[in-house]
């Protein structure tokens, strides 16, 4: 969960960007350089079984006959 | 990257332990430093002399470095001509994305970058990493939304940081 700003924070950017999951920054602060590398290959490799996951599913459902079975 | 691969960390300690000078720079620079980020490449900017030039060249070799983007069957591999050079190398290899940058914004080589580096240690090996404060700089000038929430994330962990 991120941190609320307060109002006078929310008024100077500089206090509070705007965007930023200021719990992840604390949680990769938390972390070695080395564990923060891993962190981001852990990500790389989820993000490619989701298009190999999606691209199977794509070419399954292209297969299936019109009317078939739902699942 | 497939899901078995080592990844980008184990690229980045193999390319340190070959012995090649370069500076982390880009999104991982920033990953590593504790921005939370992700990237699928990483880029680096490497000292121009013919030595170090044969170190990395003999790396790439070894990793089976190839120019990303060609027509399928036309594999195109760096040569020592463009390393040389100030140019961008958009690599792929065995272990992932590898961009070899002979020059960055503002015509910033590896003696202005080496200077506003820190070292990490990554798989035993030291790797030589842009500063958050210079990365910070760097990416001021991005005029694309990519390039400006980068900056908010580099800005963010740079406050959260002792030194921010």
């Amino acid at each position: 969960m991120s941190r609320v700003p307060d109002r006078a924070a929310a008024l100077d950017p500089r206090e509070e960007p705007v965007g930023v999951d200021l719990t992840l920054v604390d949680a990769m602060l938390a972390l070695t350089p080395a564990e923060r590398l891993r962190a981001n290959d852990r990500m790389i490799r989820t993000v490619e079984e989701l298009r190999h996951g999606f691209a199977v599913a794509r070419t399954r459902d292209a297969a299936r006959p019109a009317g078939g079975e739902r699942d | 990257m497939d899901s078995q691969s080592p990844g980008l960390e184990t690229l980045l300690a193999r390319l340190a332990a070959s012995g090649t000078e370069f500076v982390l720079v880009g999104a991982l620079a920033a990953v590593a430093q504790g921005a939370p980020l992700t990237t699928f490449d990483i880029d680096v900017v490497h000292r121009r002399d013919a030595g170090n030039v044969d170190r990395l060249l003999a790396f790439l070799a070894s990793v089976d470095a190839r120019y990303r983007g060609r027509p399928a069957g036309q594999v195109l591999r760096p040569t020592r001509e463009a390393l040389l050079g100030t140019g961008h190398q958009l690599l792929s290899t065995a272990l992932g994305q590898l961009d070899v940058l002979g020059a960055i914004e503002g015509g910033r080589e590896y003696p202005d970058l080496v200077r506003e580096s820190v070292e990490i240690q990554v798989e035993g090996e030291v790797v030589r990493v842009l500063s958050l404060r210079a990365l910070a700089e760097l990416k001021r000038g991005a005029t694309d939304a990519k390039g400006r929430l980068a900056l908010a994330v580099i800005e963010a962990t740079l406050q959260r940081t002792a030194g921010g």
